[in-house]
């Protein structure tokens, strides 16, 4: 289908994994992978496709990206004519979506201005972009309205306004102008964690998230620990949690119980090479260890 | 022989196709004045190993 598209489109797959192509991905507001963007003769973007649900979804959205139909200029031409919110809100997703965080929050205005009443979820997903949004034009607006999202229980809108901020103090802490702003980012990204932490007690991609974050900074072990034995025991042992318990045993100092969880992951998958490599640098690790 | 290798080199557009899987091979600047040259869209996508 792709050989097939190629004869009418011109078609370039980019590895953002190699250094040259990161300036490229900077200048296109790539913020997830793949991200797939329709651009016109004239260099113009015409939309874009962000993550990969299927195949048969990817390659009907992209055919009808190429038809301009349901793109951005599409949409805004529908809306003169429809003047309910969802359209608008679909049409601020997608300035957002290409980094234009001002047009974003002017069609979430417009949206919440519509004729037709918003409903609860509507207003969700409108908080959402306005919140990542702000990021760009009033970070702590951003983080304000960005942060009551993702305390909420667990849901769709509360993992994404999770990720964004996650993704923000992330870059935040590599980009900090000294020691200082360095610090507090690091401690307003583990403030997240713990504001959010009350709400997702039986999550365990979130425990492991938070227990991993805690091991890579070398954070409140001791509380990554019992996150990440929890996150285990809810998930049944699942290989790439019990791997963040290892770490963090690791992290530790307790030699004894990082092989021991090393090897309850690598009975479940035996030949992953990562897994094998973990266990290696453990068996590394002077004397057993039993603390934690 | 030789003149069907020079009809099929005729046909290959400026940019070499990657063999059967219709991804142009050359640079993302020579994909980009491709697409202009033939008034068609460039489709750009960003992937990764992981």
């Amino acid at each position: 289908m792709v050989s097939r598209l190629s004869q009418s489109n011109v078609m370039i797959r980019q590895n953002v994994d190699k250094p040259e192509v990161q300036a490229l991905a900077k200048a296109y507001h790539v913020k997830g992978i793949p991200t797939t963007i329709v651009i016109s003769p004239k260099g113009e973007e015409i939309d874009r496709i962000i993550g990969y649900d299927n195949r048969s979804d990817w390659m009907r959205t992209l055919l009808a990206y190429t038809y301009g139909v349901d793109t951005l200029g599409d949409l805004v031409s529908r809306s003169a004519a429809d003047a309910g919110p969802d359209i608008r809100r679909d049409i601020a997703q997608k300035y957002l979506d290409r980094g234009d965080a001002k047009e974003a929050l002017a069609w979430v205005d417009k949206a919440r201005t519509a004729d037709k009443k918003s409903d609860a979820k509507l207003e969700t997903s409108l908080a959402l972009i306005r919140g990542e949004a702000l990021l760009s034009t009033d970070p702590p607006k951003g983080v304000e309205v960005l942060s009551k999202l993702a305390q909420g229980g667990k849901s769709d809108a509360s993992e994404e306004a999770f990720s964004s901020l996650s993704r923000y103090y992330r870059g935040a802490i590599k980009h900090a102008a000294d020691a200082q702003a360095k610090k507090q980012a690091e401690s307003d990204y583990l403030g997240l964690y713990h504001a959010a932490m009350p709400n997702r007690q039986d999550d365990p991609g979130f425990l492991n998230d938070y227990a991993w974050h805690c091991a890579e900074q070398g954070l409140e072990l001791d509380k990554a620990a019992e996150a990440a034995r929890k996150a285990v025991a809810i998930s049944h042992d699942d290989p790439g949690i019990l791997d963040t318990l290892a770490e963090v045993y690791y992290k530790l100092g307790n030699k004894d119980e990082a092989v021991a969880t090393i090897d309850r992951a690598l009975k479940q998958k035996p030949e992953d090479k990562y897994l094998m490599g973990q266990r290696a640098k453990f068996l590394k690790m002077h004397g057993g260890g039993t603390k934690g | 022989m030789k003149k069907f290798l020079a009809a099929l080199l005729l046909a290959l557009p400026i940019g070499l196709m990657a063999a059967g899987t219709g991804w142009y091979k050359g640079t993302f600047d020579q994909a980009k004045a491709e697409a202009k040259a033939k008034d068609d869209n460039l489709i750009l996508k960003f992937y990764a190993d992981w």
